[in-house]
């Protein structure tokens, strides 16, 4: 090693002891070398030990306890924290939430459903018809007085239908409440009857 | 700190990773006085010196899972000491004008009286001395001079690369020197 390279190894070995043979060896014929070494030797000695600068035992103790303290605190934060869990209200999932709109036209359905059977079980008279009429068919014929022969529903086929109505609706779909009537019923009481008004 | 001591402070710090509040005091108090050493050179003030380190063993107890056990405790402890130490230099800083960082005088050694009475003419030099260097050299002088820390276990503690450490060494000593030789030591 140069003088340099011995220069920048003896800062790095600064406060570490012994050095290395090596070293030792260029010094005894280094003036420059060992004056430097004397130089560090000297602030070595001067610069003491970490034990210099070490509290005496009872002040570690006061400060010993306080650490503790603060330690108790936060141990029984923890522990506060932990008795009194906050309330997690859990998110209802999409597909449990009554509200949504698919729901409540359901809900409507049967509401209106249902209203409309008790009308048909309470407001209507289904009893079958009298012994006056010709036959148990739903329309009777009737001859006017022009003497046409005419079609003339009874009491009965009102009731039928109505009573039809409010069992298909709770059960299925509109569109098969007057599945079970002929053409010729249809048209008949599309051009006599108002069904809002019969409802 | 002696063999003896390093075994006891490893098994201690074993079970105080696993939450045994006793072990840990014991550690705290095992340890108290270099951490106290260290957090003093480094502000060179007596009160917060003590009150960094108090911070230093209570944020290790609250940090001690992430403590790994292959390490050594003491060394753990300087790292989170020098990070508090520095973050308040740092803060410190900030506040104050950065001309007159490194010509402040160990204020609370003239104006402690606790630190009055136990200072020695050696400790005002020392502390003297570390008001000369920035925070990164002061650390790392100090880890090796006074903790004797290898450069690797200082590269460790600094998170700094282990060259950087060398030459922070290096350069401390190199103005320990001009130091020395204006303050006229023999």
């Amino acid at each position: 090693m140069n003088c340099t390279q011995i220069q920048q190894e003896l800062m790095l070995l600064f406060g570490t002891g012994d050095l290395p043979e090596e070293i030792r060896f260029h010094l005894d014929s280094c003036p420059e070398c060992r004056d430097l070494a004397t130089q560090l030797e000297t602030a070595q000695n001067r610069l003491g030990d970490d034990d210099d600068f070490y509290p005496n035992d009872s002040e570690v103790e006061r400060l010993a306890v306080s650490v503790d303290a603060a330690i108790d605190e936060i141990e029984s934060r923890k522990i506060e924290s932990r008795k009194i869990e906050p309330i997690k209200i859990e998110p209802v999932a999409p597909s449990q939430n009554l509200l949504r709109p698919k729901y409540l036209a359901i809900a409507a359905a049967v509401v209106l459903a249902l209203g409309t059977y008790l009308i048909g079980q309470f407001s209507i008279d289904t009893t079958p018809p009298s012994a006056g009429y010709e036959d148990d068919s739903y329309f009777s014929t009737v001859w006017s007085e022009t003497d046409e022969e005419q079609y003339e529903p009874n009491d009965r086929a009102i009731g039928m239908l109505i009573s039809d109505y409010a069992e298909t609706a709770r059960f299925s779909g509109a569109d098969e409440i007057l599945s079970d009537i002929t053409v010729e019923e249809y048209d008949y009481m599309m051009e006599n009857f108002d069904i809002g008004d019969l409802l | 700190m002696g063999r003896n001591d390093d075994e006891k402070i490893a098994g201690l710090a074993t079970l105080a990773k696993d939450g045994d509040r006793p072990a840990f005091s014991e550690l705290v108090r095992l340890l108290m006085k270099p951490i106290v050493a260290l957090t003093y050179r480094m502000t060179r003030d007596h009160d917060l010196a003590r009150d960094l380190a108090q911070e230093t063993f209570i944020t290790a107890w609250e940090k001690i899972e992430t403590f790994r056990g292959d390490a050594r405790f003491d060394s753990w402890l300087y790292r989170i000491a020098y990070n508090k130490t520095l973050n308040h230099l740092d803060r410190v800083r900030r506040e104050v004008s950065p001309d007159t960082i490194g010509d402040q005088p160990a204020v609370d050694v003239a104006s402690n009286p606790e630190a009055n009475l136990n200072r020695s003419d050696l400790q005002a030099d020392i502390l003297a001395f570390a008001a000369k260097l920035p925070p990164q050299q002061r650390i790392v002088f100090d880890l090796r001079f006074y903790k004797s820390m290898s450069f690797g276990e200082i590269a460790d503690v600094t998170e700094k690369a282990e060259g950087t450490v060398k030459t922070h060494y290096r350069q401390a000593v190199e103005k320990l020197r001009h130091f020395a030789r204006e303050r006229g030591w023999r």
